[in-house]
């Protein structure tokens, strides 16, 4: 009888152990499935794509060859536009960057309060669609814009705000910005201000105390903060396309190009494919050497 | 090394007043414990003479010279924070020697200094660790090292061991003591923790409500605060309220509810005065009693202070037995005397105490508290 009862509640034990684990497993399965369905799927897709060959009428043809690869390699116009677009990668991060730590930074030492009303601010612009927001920043920027009517008005300008890098820039760093801000003070809300204050007791300026000890701690959140408005920026199709006219091309826009009017789905694919694997690289090198300079921090 | 000298020191935030109007003057190699309860303004004082926060009036100076309007960068202060605010990023050698590379020490001597304050604080095989893989308690020696490795004016200790475990905490009482000693640095040591004031400080400084209440050794802020409030809050006291009757010198006839009892007070007492008698547990003799005395009743004879009562509490606590002993009509005292011999909840005893050991406050300082300002009694 006592074995019994044993098997009983040892069979007990385990079936909570078994439904403990996949009830955790039924957590995540529609994280995956969204994922599977609609990023790794069509990832795949597009892969396969880029493997085959341009026909009419269809998408591509069942038709193995590596001639869409090539044929992007070969032309240095494209290698011209990836660079670009992994310049305006970086300079955005910079410039977004700089604007955005002295703001994350003192939402990370404001009160409660304050932080919550600067959080409101920083997040309000988020509620209206990039598309509108681009629209405004074109009233704005336009050449008979209201900031080249002011410019004009105390008898400078005008300038060509749109249509160009400028146009493009000024939109990129708007619209990434809060992702910046809010990547940054994470970080720096987690450095004890006592930190700072110690750096000063032992003999650091402020400047001093800045650069030795609270940029190094928040390089966790300036890493992911670059990271994210890179990424960000480099696929941005909306915001060049609207501010820069077409006068500046970037990837995204090459590749949308290549697919909607040249109909060349597999080209535009591998020009997709290796713009990803380039973006992938590029990363990978970068978050490896700011790991490095985040040694000390686990 | 320098002396400390706070001068009418005075720090408001919005409308409360942190610390009202301070003087306060530390000798060189003197150490002085802040003490009292949180929100008495204890830490904003540290902070003032560190520099992290602005006197709104009143001066601050480091052996003569005046450092109220320096940043906390140009102090020279060796500051130990009560989460010790190592730097996470760098090794405990690397926070060691951060100090000294703010002041252009040059690399060589940088190297043998940390060496020699690592040795000192026996941290010198964790050198390469990083502050996340240290105990609390190395963490607490390295935030010291780093400290007085820089050879600081004056160390700053702001609850030092408020992190450590108990057992730990004693320990590093003693050991924060000797280095200080050794180094021979004036320290202000803030803390709510009274025993560690006692243990550690040269003098202490007892703060309530932003207001000093009194400046003293160890045995002065014990046997004799400077009034009601401070004999409540250092240790415990049972506080009896009475009237003065007489005086004689340091002794004081009071008229209280349990009798006249003597005690002995301070010059600025007189007589019909209203006051307090302390008397500390541990200051009570405990007797067995006669069955005909009865709780109330004041013997006869020359022994004064002598007090009849029952055992209503006890409370065994190991080394002590705690008793509550009821000797009037709802006036219970605390005694805290040896386990043996032991007596029982309802026995008859006899409680005494010499003049000497009931020390005479006013009772001002519990009636209208707030303005109320006891002169600190300087040692």
């Amino acid at each position: 009888m006592a074995t019994i009862a044993q098997k009983l509640r040892w069979r007990e034990g385990e079936r909570r152990r078994f439904t403990a684990q996949y009830s955790r497993l039924l957590l995540i399965l529609p994280a995956i499935l969204l994922l599977g369905v609609f990023f790794i799927g069509p990832y795949l897709y597009l892969l396969y794509m880029s493997f085959m060959t341009q026909t009419f009428g269809a998408p591509y043809l069942r038709d193995f060859t590596l001639d869409n690869y090539l044929q992007t390699i070969r032309d240095p116009f494209n290698w011209r536009i990836i660079a670009r677009t992994l310049r305006y990668g970086v300079v955005t991060s910079l410039v977004t960057l700089v604007l955005s730590y002295p703001l994350a930074y003192h939402m990370a030492r404001a009160s409660s309060r304050a932080k919550g009303l600067l959080m409101t601010m920083l997040l309000a612009p988020l509620l209206v669609g990039i598309v509108i927001r681009s629209y405004g920043w074109m009233i704005l920027l336009a050449d008979t814009g209201l900031i080249n009517q002011a410019l004009t008005a105390i008898g400078i300008g005008p300038f060509q705000l749109m249509y160009n890098e400028t146009g493009v820039m000024i939109g990129l760093v708007h619209i990434y910005m809060p992702f910046m801000v809010l990547s940054l003070a994470g970080s720096l809300q987690g450095i004890n201000p006592d930190v700072e204050r110690a750096a000063r007791s032992l003999g650091a300026s402020p400047w001093r105390t800045f650069w030795r000890v609270t940029w190094p701690l928040s390089l966790p959140g300036v890493t992911s903060g670059t990271v994210l408005v890179f990424v960000l920026t480099v696929s941005a199709y909306i915001i060049p396309s609207l501010l820069g006219g077409y006068n500046v091309i970037t990837v995204p826009l090459l590749v949308v190009q290549t697919v909607s009017e040249l109909f060349n789905w597999p080209l535009g694919s591998a020009f997709a494919i290796l713009f990803f694997v380039i973006t992938v690289a590029v990363l990978a090198i970068y978050i490896k050497l700011m790991g490095r300079a985040m040694k000390g921090l686990s | 090394m320098a002396s400390i000298s706070l001068r009418s020191l005075t720090k408001r935030f919005g409308t409360t007043v942190a610390v009202n109007n301070l003087n306060l003057d530390l000798e060189e190699g003197e150490l002085v414990a802040l003490l009292g309860p949180s929100g008495c303004g204890k830490t904003t004082t540290l902070r003032m003479i560190a520099g992290f926060e602005e006197a709104d009036s009143g001066t601050i100076s480091f052996g003569g010279r005046d450092v109220t309007s320096l940043p906390p960068e140009r102090r020279n202060t060796g500051m130990v924070f009560q989460n010790y605010a190592l730097f996470p990023h760098l090794t405990v050698a690397q926070n060691v020697a951060f100090g000294l590379e703010m002041r252009k020490v040059p690399k060589a001597e940088i190297a043998r200094r940390v060496d020699a304050i690592l040795d000192k604080v026996q941290l010198r095989e964790l050198a390469d660790r990083y502050p996340r893989q240290l105990s609390g308690g190395q963490q607490q020696r390295t935030a010291l090292a780093r400290a007085l490795v820089i050879n600081p004016s004056v160390l700053l200790l702001d609850e030092p061991l408020a992190n450590l475990d108990a057992k730990l905490r004693e320990e590093m009482r003693f050991y924060i003591r000797s280095l200080q000693q050794e180094f021979g640095i004036t320290t202000v040591y803030v803390t709510h923790d009274q025993s560690e004031a006692l243990v550690l400080a040269d003098r202490i400084a007892v703060m309530k409500d932003g207001v000093l209440q009194q400046v003293g050794t160890p045995t002065d802020i014990y046997q004799r605060p400077g009034n009601a409030w401070v004999a409540d809050f250092i240790g415990l006291t049972n506080l009896v309220p009475g009237v003065i009757t007489d005086r004689e010198g340091s002794r004081v006839l009071v008229d209280t509810d349990l009798g006249v009892l003597s005690g002995t007070g301070s010059d600025g007492l007189r007589t019909g005065d209203q006051v307090l008698l302390s008397i500390r547990p541990e200051s009570l003799r405990i007797t067995s009693g006669t069955d005909t005395a009865h709780p109330g009743d004041t013997l006869d004879g020359a022994e004064r202070n002598r007090l009849v009562g029952v055992v209503r509490e006890r409370a065994y606590l190991g080394n002590l037995v705690d008793y509550r002993i009821e000797v009037g009509e709802r006036v219970r005292l605390r005694v805290q005397t040896a386990p043996v011999p032991a007596y029982d909840v309802g026995d008859r005893v006899v409680l005494s105490f010499s003049d000497d050991q009931a020390w005479v406050v006013s009772d001002e300082g519990s009636v209208s508290r707030g303005d109320h300002r006891a002169e600190a009694a300087l040692a």
